[in-house]
């Protein structure tokens, strides 16, 4: 063979790749450690070195910061706690023999692909305190409603039925692939054996699940932390701050106020929490 | 399955609730799509109104709004040009890459593990550098800048759809083919590249959807040469109020195209959107 000609090859072909990807992932990873042990400002054009202020800063719990991490993780918990079980239902019910399944399957997948910036925009309307067709179906059927995006109480719990509508297809037809894929056998050994419909779910159904409804959420946890879009459509942050989520918090450190030192330093430490728990999880998944 | 009498009606009514049950989701999913159209389609007085209308008199006057008093054309150009360039760039690096992976093992796949954390990077924390870096070479307003930040974050997504894909293509083949003869290129073109094709048009329209639906780089990299579909999308709010009508028939414009292509993959979706760990 010409294993020897061929040694290099294999690198000469992912060169292009790790170029790509080194070199645009390294150099402003330096850059932001650079930035953050300095007070940059690019409006005052403010520039010292400050050591590590800027982290003592932040883990003195910057209580704005701290609000915006402990609503992101609200935020992550609502959506995660409402897709997993919706999502796995309507997988459920599409593995089901259901007329027009192919075309319920098809629809799902519209929210998934839609910007969130252009339908997120149209949720914004229909949340409208006034005039929007939510408030007008809530009131219909349960004779009262918030006034949700314009209500502090209400705003997160605005985004987290945006973000389920439009992601729980995710999780649906992930676990929909999955349940396609089980083998027939124990059920039917298990209706031989005069199990119910729960029990067969609670006992083949779940345990055989269990490594996509991991992957699922994982891909899901990811996203929620990083959720950036739907507050820029929907509700800016506000009322307030009630719907400042990390994400946006840290755009308005940076772009807003221009701190790039301080946005610099809270970014590497996002970015490090991300990537521990993506390294984590996906070595849990490659165990799977 | 067959199952005695009064199990078989039992199983009418669940059937009953499920079809019901399909139906209440279907709505949901439809209903702000559907909402997003009307609205495009109503005079202002039928957009501001209790109760919500739903017979009105349409109108197309929000879409030539778009097209002609706003940065939608423009901004579907720059839009347009980002998703080729970006297109451009990505596929053929991550096929090379992925094949390499694939075939080669190359990293004995730490490397591989590396690009796919760079996808789970939050943009909003890696945009901080980058803005200050396209700052300091003039690249702010500029699609160059979109393309690179785009190629960045689709590759290592591409590069592993494409590995899966290329892993699925017995090894037997080629080998058949180096054997008669063939270099390892001259195989590659002639048996890999025909097998592979598909997946690679696969690969090109995920990357045309996340590039378009791209929001937060053309946000604060953009301000007017180079501002995008999302970004026009993003920008019916005056000193009055927000101009829902014209923002929802640019919000339609901006949606339905992906739809089309959504349709197109529909069958890899699953494996698309979980970088092909779900077939």
């Amino acid at each position: 063979m010409k294993i020897n000609k061929e040694k290099y090859m294999p690198w000469l072909l992912v060169l292009s790749a790790l170029i790509l990807v080194f070199g645009l992932t390294l150099y402003p990873l330096f850059h932001a450690i650079y930035f953050s042990a300095r007070n940059t400002d690019i409006k005052t054009g403010q520039d010292d070195f400050i050591g590590l202020k800027n982290y003592q800063r932040l883990l003195n719990f910057d209580p704005d910061l701290a609000d915006s991490v402990s609503r992101t993780l609200m935020f992550a918990v609502g959506c995660l706690s409402i897709q997993m079980p919706l999502g796995l239902g309507i997988a459920l019910l599409l593995n089901r023999e259901i007329k027009g399944r192919r075309a319920f399957r098809a629809i799902i997948t519209l929210p998934l692909v839609a910007a969130p910036i252009a339908i997120g925009q149209i949720w914004r309307y229909m949340y409208h305190y006034e005039f929007g067709v939510i408030k007008y179906m809530v009131t219909l059927l349960f004779g009262t409603s918030p006034n949700w995006t314009a209500d502090p109480d209400w705003a997160l719990v605005s985004l987290i039925i945006f973000d389920t509508w439009q992601w729980t297809p995710f999780v649906a037809l992930i676990l929909l692939a999955g349940l396609q894929g089980l083998p027939p056998e124990p059920y039917e050994s298990a209706t031989i054996y005069g199990a119910s419909a729960l029990q067969k779910f609670r006992y083949i159904t779940l345990p055989k699940m269990r490594p996509l409804i991991t992957l699922a959420a994982i891909f899901r946890i990811i996203d929620l932390l990083k959720t950036y879009d739907p507050v820029a459509a929907i509700t800016w942050g506000g009322p307030g701050r009630a719907t400042e989520l990390l994400s946006y918090f840290l755009y308005r450190v940076g772009f807003y106020y221009f701190w790039v030192g301080y946005a610099s330093a809270i970014s590497l430490l996002f970015l490090y929490g991300v990537i521990f728990f993506t390294v984590v999880a996906l070595k849990k998944i490659a165990r799977l | 399955m067959l199952q005695a009498g009064s199990r078989k009606t039992k199983n009418v009514v669940v059937d009953v609730l499920c079809h019901f049950a399909v139906i209440v989701i279907m709505v949901i999913t439809v209903f702000p799509l559907f909402w997003m159209f009307m609205t495009s389609i109503k005079m202002e007085h039928d957009i501001l109104t209790l109760p919500p209308t739903l017979l009105f008199e349409p109108t197309l006057k929000h879409y030539y709004f778009v097209f002609e008093r706003s940065k939608f054309i423009p901004g579907l150009i720059n839009s347009l040009t980002v998703v080729c360039a970006t297109i451009a760039v990505t596929i053929p690096i991550s096929m090379l890459a992925a094949y390499s992976f694939a075939r080669f093992n190359v990293g004995g796949g730490h490397l591989q593990f590396y690009i796919l954390t760079v996808r789970m990077f939050p943009p909003i924390a890696a945009i901080i550098p980058f803005f200050v870096i396209f700052r300091n070479v003039g690249l702010l307003d500029n699609v160059l800048s979109l393309v690179i930040l785009n190629a960045l974050f689709n590759s290592p997504f591409t590069i592993w759809l494409l590995y899966g894909f290329f892993r699925e293509i017995p090894l037997d083949l080629e080998e058949a083919a180096m054997i008669e003869g063939a270099t390892r290129f001259g195989a590659f073109r002639e048996i890999v590249l025909p097998l592979i094709a598909p997946a690679l048009a696969v690969a090109a329209i995920f990357t045309c959807l996340f590039t378009w639906n791209e929001f937060l780089f053309a946000f604060i990299l953009t301000r007017s040469e180079a501002i995008t579909v999302t970004r026009v999308v993003a920008g019916f709010w005056t000193e009055r109020g927000i101009l829902w009508g014209p923002l929802s028939a640019a919000a339609s414009l901006c949606v339905v195209p992906m739809f089309i292509f959504a349709m197109l993959v529909q069958r890899y979706i699953v494996r698309g959107l979980t970088f092909g760990a779900v077939k």
